[in-house]
């Protein structure tokens, strides 16, 4: 088990050595550094210059300047944006902002995705599972965008029911429950549309892969010893049928950070998604290279998740029965 | 006995076709007849395929013509679906931007076709280092969403059709070369490759003559389902105005006027076409995509 995880550590690392290069590179080939758009003064020497460039580090080679960077990202020092505030608090506001929505549809999402999955395997092909099949194959075609602009429309304008904009409303200083209460206004419909775009991609993998289970022999033999059609597939289905769902709940989970940028820039909702967005018309270079090495990390750590659940799940992964590819 | 099975055939209606004189490309083609919505879904895109071939021909007027006397003038009198806010006709815009996210999905989806299939084979059939190198550089580009990183390389390389399909193929062929070698690791070992190999044919020839033929479905399958992806990639792309560049027309950039309050509120015909256009598309490739899946891979029973 231990060389398992050994090994497993070891891919990523070299994964995480390829992934921050590669990061790095688009940063080094972004025109630009702190000196070149300033208007300066004339009178200031070159030399000047060139020894705060350097005090900077601006001028190291390649790869001293790629080390130091990366050290200081692991340590979460994400540098300075160009109006001069530490870049590290907006990026966490961001992405508290973020997790407002995405968590609640993450749970949201998993939980309906797994019992209507199940559900719809168990009575396949009958009018629940139709049912079921043809909103998921809808929503995988209908853009989140799409949607959320809908909602916008409906909800907003023509029933003017819910809120559609922002985190807060614009009649500032609400405290306390009201304040709360707000916020929870304004994310009821941000939240239903993660949600809903969401759900499918784990329906459809918890259906097919509980479908697959329920043709196995054990569950026959299951049935054959007495238990009832719904006893053997919830019993003993299930628990064979979680691989899979593992497998597609831990690829989820960077969506956690990253899924909602349509929805945030419909929604006008301040989270990671418009921040990646803004800083990235805006220019705002350290901004966007945080982002995209905190995903990749993220990322990453999911995927070290995602094996250390197999192992749990699976006994043949955790006793090296099972050669993996 | 004979009545039981004569029953199951009936409840389950599907019977086994006879096979032995057709070839597989006719058997595919009788088993994707069967599924409704499949063929529902290619009728469909013959359709909007016809529609946007004959653009020319059908549109009065040309997508980028602008007319400063009929500004956002709602359907009717001339203009079919209106006209959005230089007076140009939203139903020749629909027809020609078509055509452009149709251009975009298929040459991104063969570009994703190209690398994928010629790294996922190398990867596959030689093994050792190159596949270690490879699926190193496939797990690189899987490890970044793909939104965040296509809005970063859109935002370097800057909006535009080539650069969308560049794009979007770039970062769509790592999924395809995975699929791609474990098809051929499963096959590699099979005799009829050691009796090629025994013969003294070349790499590449048992590559690409032997062992690819018979793993194509699951290729096809997968860039059916690219194409619909990248319809979908490009429209968001153009939605964020960092895809197709206006005044060209595509769906994506023709849904970005709805984010200003008066065009999504007042405006309908300037979004909700694009909109159902792109539904409609994505969900009959989808079902295109998922008839070809049953199709390609019977299973007992089904």
């Amino acid at each position: 088990m231990r060389r398992y995880i050994l090994k497993r550590l070891g891919v990523y690392a070299a994964i995480f050595i390829g992934v921050t290069t590669l990061i790095f590179g688009l940063m080094m080939a972004m025109p630009g550094d702190p000196f070149s758009g300033m208007m300066l003064d004339p009178n200031i020497p070159p030399e000047y210059i060139e020894q705060q460039q350097n005090k900077l580090g601006l001028n190291d080679p390649v790869p001293v300047q790629y080390v130091k960077w990366v050290s200081r990202i692991i340590r979460g020092d994400m540098g300075y944006t160009s109006d001069g505030r530490p870049a590290a608090p907006q990026v966490w506001r961001a992405m508290k902002n973020t997790f407002l929505i995405t968590i609640p549809s993450f749970i949201l999402s998993t939980l309906i995705a797994v019992l209507f999955g199940i559900y719809s395997a168990i009575h396949a092909n009958r009018f629940f599972d139709k049912i079921v099949t043809l909103l998921t194959f809808l929503e995988v075609s209908i853009p989140t965008f799409f949607l959320a602009l809908t909602c916008v429309k409906f909800f907003g304008y023509d029933l003017q029911l819910l809120p559609v904009s922002g985190l807060h409303s614009l009649t500032g200083n609400l405290t306390g429950w009201a304040y709360i209460k707000d916020s929870l206004l304004h994310m009821i419909l941000p939240v239903s549309i993660l949600t809903l775009t969401q759900t499918s991609s784990m329906l459809r993998y918890t259906r097919s892969s509980l479908l697959d289970v329920m043709g196995q022999d054990y569950v026959r033999t299951a049935r054959e010893k007495g238990l009832t059609r719904k006893q053997a597939i919830l019993r003993h289905g299930v628990r064979n049928a979680l691989l899979p769902m593992i497998t597609i709940f831990c690829m989820r989970l960077p969506a956690i950070v990253s899924g909602a940028l349509f929805t945030e820039t419909v929604f006008v909702w301040p989270g990671i998604g418009m921040l990646n967005y803004n800083s990235i018309m805006g220019r705002e270079y350290s901004l966007i290279i945080a982002i995209a090495a905190m995903l990749a990390i993220i990322i990453l750590l999911t995927n070290l998740l995602a094996d250390i659940l197999y192992m749990v799940a699976d006994p043949r992964i955790r006793l090296g029965g099972v050669k993996q590819s | 006995m004979k009545r039981m099975w004569k029953r199951l055939r009936q409840m389950y209606g599907r019977e086994e076709i006879s096979a032995e004189h057709l070839s597989f490309g006719q058997l595919t083609w009788k088993r994707f007849r069967r599924d409704k919505w499949a063929v529902f879904g290619c009728i469909v895109i013959l359709i909007v395929f016809i529609i946007v071939c004959a653009a020319p021909v059908i549109c009065k007027y040309k997508p980028e013509t602008i007319d400063n006397t009929m500004i956002r003038k709602a359907p009717g009198g001339g203009h079919i679906l209106g006209t959005d806010d230089y007076g140009r006709d939203i139903f020749s815009r629909l027809v020609y931007g078509g055509r452009i996210s149709m251009t975009v999905a298929l040459s991104a989806t063969a570009l994703q076709l190209f690398f994928g299939i010629v790294l996922g084979s190398f990867a596959g059939y030689f093994g050792k280092w190159i596949d270690s190198l490879i699926m190193r550089v496939a797990d690189v580009f899987m490890c970044f969403p793909f939104y965040i990183i296509a809005v970063c390389l859109a935002a370097i390389l800057g909006p535009g059709l080539r650069n969308t399909v560049i794009i979007l193929g770039f970062l769509g062929w790592p999924s395809l070369c995975r699929m791609v070698r474990a098809e051929i690791l499963s096959i590699k070992e099979n005799d009829f490759i050691m009796a090629a190999k025994s013969l003294g044919l070349g790499s590449g020839e048992i590559m690409f003559r032997h062992i690819l033929p018979n793993v194509i479905s699951p290729i096809i399958v997968s860039a059916t389902l690219s194409v619909a992806g990248a319809i979908m990639s490009e429209a968001s792309l153009s939605f964020l105005n960092l895809g197709v560049k206006i005044p060209q027309p595509s769906w994506g950039n023709m849904l970005s006027a709805a984010q200003s309050m008066n065009t999504l509120i007042n405006e309908w015909w300037r979004w909700i076409p694009p909109g159902f256009c792109i539904i409609v598309v994505i969900l009959s490739i989808n079902y295109i995509g998922e008839g070809l899946r049953k199709a390609m891979t019977p299973k007992a029973g089904e």
